[in-house]
């Protein structure tokens, strides 16, 4: 009862900002809703490589045995993944070693250079808010109060590059780990059905 | 409406258990990380052992030999009512405690001249009359 009262109380504004707060709250669960199944269509292809690399290991029929056929197709899940993510996971690993270095050898360890550049590149933004309860929440599209700047400073260049070169990289190789997860989930399923004893099975070939 | 609220409700899971999955993915992350570390050691260890850093082994080798038998088989000259004489999927080349050499699969000659090097062979037998009734002395 007591919420009903508090519900009476609301000024027509709380009532507004609170059927807002729903509908942002309800929008940006489905798009995580949605982005949960465009990663499950992805991961489900990329669990496919399993199928290619033992389809025909098991059609010959050379692993009969549900324990040897995990055992292979993890090993050569494992090799496959260590083929294609070396050499992102090596170019990042050196973009982020030349850069340290960079800032050790010749910025005598300060890092506050790539920090400001950042901060000199990035728009200022500013949300109009409104309290709600304990809350804070942006009523309005935001002002960009100072957009994207780039000065062509040496500092802006280094702070910009370093990032691209990393993050490229690394973005593919956290691809790769998805598609490892993958094909380690496929492996998991076709044990559970290629392997099944479905005795519904048996009777339709003694039929 | 039903798809709106379902897939709501899968958003709303995923972002409850995200820490989770955020772990797992997280610890596939350091895994992979580690096992490119490694990879120059184990590649050394597996000079000295069987256990190749390579995709393909020794069962996709014997794969190999069933699907080329197979498809010899086929070259041979079976015909396409014969083509069901490939290896049952369940076939072994050979017996690996034995290490008897590979044999390909025995295929029954498909004979369809019977009189072909038999001169004691009675063509007659498959002879048959043609629409006018005079027999043509051709097997059937």
């Amino acid at each position: 009862m007591s919420n009903l009262f508090l519900l009476v109380k609301l000024t027509e504004s709380d009532k507004k900002t609170l059927i807002a707060l729903i509908v942002i709250i309800l929008f940006v669960v489905m798009i995580v809703g949605y982005i949960q199944k465009l990663v499950g269509y992805i991961m489900k292809n990329q669990g496919l490589v399993v199928d290619n690399l033992m389809y025909d290991l098991l059609r010959t029929g050379v692993i009969q045995k549900k324990r040897v056929f995990v055992k292979e197709a993890r090993r050569k899940s494992g090799v496959y993944f260590l083929k294609k993510s070396w050499i992102p996971f090596m170019l990042s690993l050196i973009c982020v070693g030349s850069f340290v270095l960079y800032v050790y050898l010749d910025r005598e360890g300060d890092f506050s250079f790539f920090t400001d550049s950042w901060g000199l590149m990035m728009p200022n933004i500013n949300w109009n808010v409104n309290d709600f309860f304990f809350m804070r929440i942006p009523t309005d599209f935001p002002e960009f109060e100072t957009p994207f700047a780039f000065d062509g400073s040496l500092d802006e260049y280094i702070s910009l590059i370093s990032v691209i070169v990393f993050t490229i990289p690394f973005i593919v190789y956290l691809v790769d780990c998805q598609a490892f997860i993958s094909r380690s989930l496929r492996i998991r399923q076709l044990c559970n059905t290629y392997f099944a004893k479905d005795v519904n099975k048996l009777s339709d070939d003694h039929a | 409406m039903e798809t709106f609220f379902k897939r709501v409700g899968i958003g709303a899971i995923v972002i409850i258990t995200s820490p989770l999955w955020l772990v797992y993915f997280c610890l596939y992350v350091v895994f992979g990380a580690v096992m490119i570390v490694l990879t120059p050691i184990r590649f050394i260890a597996s000079l000295f052992s069987d256990n190749k850093l390579k995709i393909k082994n020794h069962y996709d080798k014997e794969a190999a030999a069933i699907l080329n038998q197979a498809e010899e088989a086929k070259a041979r000259g079976v015909t396409p009512s014969n083509v069901n004489n490939v290896p049952p999927n369940n076939y072994y080349p050979y017996n690996q405690n034995n290490n008897y050499p590979p044999q390909p699969p025995y295929y029954p000659p498909q004979n369809n001249y019977p009189s072909n090097g038999n001169p004691n062979y009675n063509n007659n037998y498959h002879n048959y009359p043609n629409s006018d009734g005079n027999n043509q002395g051709g097997n059937r």
